[in-house]
């Protein structure tokens, strides 16, 4: 309520966020990278084309879904001194509340991959896996990020875009890194070798793993949200908690 | 039904409760304290959502571990400022609080035809004014029914009528209940509490009826003055109430000392007693 006066009453300051450049600013990578030709050298027998939409499906998906999540559900909801007496624990209530948003990202990543195989001729699986994971991946992050830590819609977004940005190009942009790459394929070809390999990556295994993990954590340390220090915050709006 | 023995609540270095001891049983306690005591500090660890730094926190004679999961199931509360979302009406937001909580939902009509809610209950929140909200936030509370209701400054923003109208139900549903709530009114207190805690600093500074909080007030004392003499006492005494009676002439209302000669004793009001246990400082 006092939100509302504030802001009727012109009081109300939203100043630019800086965190907002997180997504232009995650892009550049992948520019400077195409603009530098160090993602433009497809192995003999693949083409670009294909390749790109290996980039589009393992690494911009992910990272369009990870900003989107972030950014739409930092804060949203009740007021959490009212939600944290429900019955379900508020880190499990992030799951029930966005299931909708959570639905649509995976629907997006589906159609995404189906369009860009039938365009590129490249086999469904072998976009729709890597995209998948990517997706899940950026879910549990966002999880972390959102419902452990209340981060303010503005410091989740460049957070989650971060960590899972690094995650889904990083791997294939470092040689010794490979065997963490979310998508075999792509890694393959990036080292100039033009074989596929199983969609079921272990680096897929590993970062979904991780993810399952830090959400465990998340929920189990402090095992009760009173020991959250911000669910009792007084009228803490949603851009500053 | 709750205890606390030797509480204290630090944010970071700053301390917000200390050393704080009660027993609550069913009744109606008000809280009371300046802005900033620790009220809504106390109130938020009452209702399991923050953890105390220090001491520990019974209900019902069993001393609480690190899940509060039972204090939060016992207790509603209704923060100061509740935020809602502006489109969804009154009785939307009131029922889904209460599947939230896996509360029964009878009863929700009759609670909003008491809080003069039955019109406006269907409208969206954002379109109904600052204390036609605050009620909805008691109509979510009294429908919660649970054994403990915790209300953060309830009256805040209701007009004369509605503060009656809710001192009025909460008398009708206490029996057997507690309810804490804080208040800066202290005419809310004189109307309806059995019990007065005052917090001054994150202390304790008074636990007991209205009547001990009179009981203890230093003598009372009224006399009419000048610019001169009200500016004087401000710095000596504790003055409770001053009040323009015309052309630099001041009725005047301190604590302790009578100081002047032609001042005249009178009865401690709530007000007097409240500002002496909390005057220590400026
Ligand atoms: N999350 C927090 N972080 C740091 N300090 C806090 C936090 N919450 C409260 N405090 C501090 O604890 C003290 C008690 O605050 P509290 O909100 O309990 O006061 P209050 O008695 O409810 O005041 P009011 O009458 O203004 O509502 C204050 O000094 C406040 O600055
Ligand atoms: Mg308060």
């Amino acid at each position: 309520m006092t939100q509302g006066n504030l802001r009727s009453e012109g009081r109300w300051v939203r100043s630019f966020r800086a965190s907002a450049l997180a997504l232009p600013v995650g892009a550049l990578p992948l520019a400077a990278g195409w603009g530098s030709g160090s993602y433009g050298q497809p192995p003999e027998g693949v083409s670009t084309v294909a390749l790109g939409v290996h980039w589009i499906m393992d690494w911009l998906v992910p990272l369009c879904v990870a900003s989107v999540l972030a950014f739409g559900t930092a804060g949203t909801g009740l007021d959490r001194r009212v939600a944290a007496s429900g019955v379900f624990d508020l880190r499990i209530l992030w799951w029930r509340t966005h299931w909708v948003v959570l639905l649509g990202s995976i629907v997006a990543c589906g159609s995404c991959a189906y369009s860009l195989a039938r365009m590129s001729g490249e086999p469904l699986q072998a976009l729709l896996a890597p995209g998948l994971v990517g997706v899940l991946f950026s879910f549990l992050v966002a999880n972390v990020v959102v419902s452990r830590f209340a981060a303010s819609p503005g410091v989740a977004l460049a957070t989650v875009a971060s960590v899972t940005g690094v995650v889904v190009i990083g791997p294939y942009l470092t040689s010794f890194a490979g065997v963490l790459a979310i998508d075999p394929t792509l890694s393959n070809w990036m080292r100039g070798v033009p074989d596929r390999g199983f969609v079921f990556s272990p680096g897929s295994i590993t970062w979904v793993g991780i993810g399952v993990i830090a959400v465990a954590l998340a929920r189990l340390f402090p095992s009760d949200v009173a020991w959250l220090p911000w669910i009792a915050v007084e009228g803490a709006d949603d851009d500053w908690i | 039904m709750i205890g606390f023995d030797k509480v204290d609540k630090y944010f970071q270095s700053h301390s917000a409760l200390r050393q704080v001891d009660f027993e609550l049983g069913a009744g109606i306690v008000a809280l009371l304290g300046r802005n900033g005591a620790g009220k809504s500090t106390l109130l938020s660890i009452l209702a399991g959502l923050a953890a105390e730094s220090a001491g520990t926190v019974r209900l019902d004679g069993k001393e609480l571990g690190r899940s509060r999961r039972a204090l939060r199931a016992a207790t509603t509360l209704l923060p100061q400022d509740l935020r809602v979302d502006p489109k969804i009406s009154a009785r939307a937001l009131v029922r889904y609080l209460l599947k939230l909580r896996r509360r029964p939902l009878g009863g929700l009509d009759e609670l909003f035809a008491v809080f003069g809610l039955s019109d406006v209950c269907d409208r969206p929140l954002g379109s109904l004014s600052g204390g036609t909200r605050q009620r909805v936030g008691l109509v979510y509370v009294f429908a919660a029914d649970t054994p403990v209701l915790l209300l953060d400054e309830p009256t805040q923003g209701l007009d004369p009528w509605e503060r009656l109208r809710f001192t009025e139900h909460l008398a009708r549903v206490a029996a057997g209940r507690l309810v804490v709530y804080s208040t800066h009114v202290v005419a809310d207190v004189e109307a309806i509490a059995e019990r007065v805690l005052v917090l001054d600093q994150g202390g304790l500074v008074h636990d007991g009826s209205p009547q001990d909080l009179l009981a203890r007030t230093p003598p009372v004392w009224v006399t009419d003055g000048d610019q001169e003499v009200a500016s004087s006492l401000g710095s000596r005494v504790l003055v409770t109430a001053v009040k323009r009676i015309g052309d630099d002439s001041y009725r005047l209302r301190w604590l302790g000392e009578r100081l002047y000669g032609d001042a005249r004793p009178v009865e401690p009001s709530l007000s007097d007693a409240y500002i002496a246990v909390t005057g220590g400082q400026a």
